[in-house]
């Protein structure tokens, strides 16, 4: 099933985003080609997380000891320890499913099918709101959200058992001049959602 | 509160350093956690030191070597292992700092024993991007004296120590000779025939949490005591944000668990001989 | 000019970066605060009476408290008066506010730093969550700058001395157990500091990949 695990504005240009999805921690960068890669949050080499490395447009360079993994096959590229061999082609990280949509990043964890959000009828440019982390299990935030009856398209991102991300769209976007408000206007009402949903602990 | 009692017997039955005799004061008692366990050390009026559990049984085993309390919540060996250079009266020798990291002990042991990192984690101090290959070198795990001993390496460093004034390839030894402590032997600067000695000796407060105390024990005639603890823990808190990032947080016994390359022979070694030893605390068992 | 500087210590890190930023020359007097208490000694107290660090002697002036250190080396040596403008109140008044939010982050994620790596005693529940608390609201107005335009704590256009105040223990909260995943337009706004000309790295804190500043 897919999920949204970020938005197209938390992968600015040579970040690397660190995104949770159901206890599954991913390492998200935006080649300079554009490429989004979804990997899994740990180097082969010694555990170190990606999530702390380096996006040079064309690589992901582990914080450790340097190893960098290629943009699209997430294959080790080079090992400086030893730099005249090339690396074994089994060093390759675990690539999760990648769809860029509506603003937001789609993964999962196993092969989804189908379309994120298909049957949610969105424009192709929503105005996206912030995403709001929260400390409380997604099923009591998704009960929260439901009963708000909000005129958005909410999702609740699951990071694990105990937390997760709110994303909302509204879709269509609204007119450009009604944007900064409406960003405010959601992000106070979701807000008093995630505060809700968390003492409620 | 009840504690389980550390119930892997190879590394309840050693000697665990607990504190530097420097950093406590004379009538002060100092609390901390042993292999899950909560302790007190307590340093009479006189300077003589106890230890004992918290719940206020009999004190345990306390011995002093290289300026540490060390103490043991099982049987252990009669003495700790040698570090015969540690008496030798022109060397510079305290403790650089007792650190607190969220990782295990042996993570913490394989970080020490590694040098492809020095390029990347030590940038412009014990490597660079433009020396970074590891040249072969040599380990031999020795049964009759229980340890590992990793011998003919070097590497490339811009600033080896605060004795240093130039880049040079420096040569490193590494010795093992407890699972959760090691010693490595590098060139001194001020004496080609004899070598600085650095030992981090890891105290388990859990499996996932520890404090490294860091042994100086170098030659250096012209740095205070504060230029060499301010080098070592320079270096230490580069390596603590790598150590605390590494998932899992035990080490990973089973070979397949991770990828190791040929710089790495130590580490594969050292996790090939927690395994014969039976070391349970602090690592991942292999599948059987 | 002589700084004394601990190579662990945060706010000596904040005076540490706008050093190297402005480029300004000066030698450094390490004091050893841990393990050796050195801040505690006569010859140190007489210069920072409660024992502090960092402390900055220029020419016959002595000041400690590292936001007092950034005002004054930004209104002295920042030719282009960006760092800490004298001559806009408004910004002075907001650069001040978030200066204010810099002590809070140093009280919170800073004392649980000194907690998880030097047994410093503390409420260790109470300062973890006493971070979140104010990452959560840094989080939330860094997003919101972004979406006018803006990459900085203040809406100046450039970065102020608030940043590199509030900088240091947002950058090192993890070493205390505060973990940033939560907070995605501080994480952008860490990288953003990390790319700023003449910006310098301590124990702890990793360097940015190339990349222009957004």
């Amino acid at each position: 099933m897919w999920h949204p695990i970020a938005a197209s504005h938390d992968l600015p240009f040579r970040h690397v985003f660190h995104a949770k999805l159901l206890d599954q921690e991913f390492a998200v960068w935006r080649a300079d080609d554009g490429f989004v890669n979804i990997w899994q949050n740990r180097c082969l080499h010694r555990g170190v997380r990606l999530s702390i490395g380096i996006n040079d447009g064309q690589e992901l360079k582990c914080q450790y000891h340097g190893w960098r993994y290629a943009n699209r096959t997430a294959g080790c590229t080079y090992i400086p320890a030893h730099p005249e061999k090339a690396p074994a082609r089994t060093i390759t990280n675990r690539i999760f499913p990648c769809v860029e949509r509506y603003g937001l990043i789609w993964s999962a964890l196993e092969a989804p099918s189908g379309e994120p959000a298909a049957d949610a009828k969105l424009d192709e440019n929503p105005l996206v709101l912030r995403g709001i982390a929260v400390r409380a299990p997604a099923p009591r935030v998704t009960a929260l959200v439901e009963s708000a009856n909000l005129p958005a398209t909410i999702f609740v991102q699951p990071t694990d058992s105990a937390s997760c991300v709110i994303r909302g769209l509204i879709s269509p976007a609204p007119d450009p001049a009604e944007h900064a408000k409406m960003l405010r206007h959601y992000n106070d009402v979701l807000s008093a959602l995630r505060n809700a949903a968390e003492q409620r602990a | 509160m009840t504690h389980q009692p550390c119930s892997d017997p190879v590394i309840a039955n050693l000697w665990h350093p607990i504190a530097a005799r420097a950093d406590i004061g004379a009538g002060q008692r100092h609390q901390t956690l042993l292999l899950d366990e909560p302790i007190a050390l307590t340093i009479d009026a006189a300077g003589a030191a106890s230890v004992r559990r918290e719940a206020g049984a009999a004190p345990l085993p306390i011995l002093e070597r290289y300026g540490y309390f060390w103490t043991s919540l099982g049987d252990p060996p009669p003495d700790i292992f040698p570090i015969p250079e540690y008496a030798e009266p022109d060397r510079r020798r305290f403790n650089a700092a007792s650190v607190g990291v969220h990782v295990s002990a042996p993570r913490a042991v394989e970080n020490f024993l590694d040098m492809s990192h020095f390029p990347y984690v030590h940038t412009g101090i014990l490597g660079d991007e433009t020396h970074t290959e590891v040249k072969d070198y040599d380990v031999e795990t020795s049964i009759e004296r229980d340890e590992i001993l990793a011998t003919r390496c070097r590497f490339f460093q811009p600033i080896s120590s605060t004795a240093a004034d130039h880049g040079m390839e420096v040569d490193y030894i590494y010795r093992v000779p407890h699972p959760y402590c090691a010693v490595l032997y590098k060139s001194s600067v001020v004496d080609e025939a004899r070598q600085d000695v650095i030992g981090i000796f890891v105290q388990p407060m859990t499996q996932e949490r520890i404090c490294a105390h860091m042994l100086i024990c170098v030659l250096d005639e012209r740095s205070t005591d504060a230029t060499i603890k301010q080098f070592q823990q320079t270096v230490f808190g580069q390596d603590r944000p790598i150590l605390e990032n590494q998932f899992p947080k035990r080490l990973p016994l089973d070979p397949k668990a991770e990828s190791p390359v040929r710089a790495d022979k130590v580490s594969i070694a050292y996790r090939r001989w927690l395994a014969r030893k039976g070391v349970t605390y602090g690592v991942i068992a292999a599948a059987v | 000019m002589t700084l004394y500087d601990y190579a662990l210590s945060a706010d000596g890190y904040k005076v540490r970066l706008l050093l190297g930023m402005l480029g300004i020359p000066h030698t450094t007097h390490f004091v050893e605060l841990y393990p050796g208490r050195e801040n505690h000694a006569a010859w140190f107290r007489n210069i920072s009476p409660l024992g502090e660090v960092p402390v900055l002697k220029d020419d016959n002036m002595i000041l400690r408290e590292s936001h007092a250190i950034l005002t004054y080396l930004a209104a002295s040596y920042d030719t282009r008066q960006c760092w800490y403008p004298t001559s806009d109140p408004a910004l002075l008044g907001a650069i001040t506010q978030w200066l204010g939010f810099a002590h809070r982050l140093g009280e919170t994620a800073g004392v649980a730093r000194l907690h998880d790596s030097l047994f410093v005693t503390t409420d260790i529940d109470a300062a973890r969550a006493g971070a979140h608390r104010l990452l959560r609201m840094l989080d939330e107005h860094l997003w919101f700058a972004e979406q006018s335009g803006q990459n900085w704590l203040c809406p100046a256009g450039h970065p102020t001395i608030a940043d590199l105040a509030a900088f240091p223990p947002v950058i090192l909260s993890e070493e205390g157990g505060v973990s940033r995943q939560e907070y995605p337009a501080v994480r952008r706004w860490c990288d953003r500091v990390k790319r700023l000309p003449g910006f310098t790295i301590m124990p702890g804190v990793f360097p940015a990949g190339p990349g222009w500043i957004g």
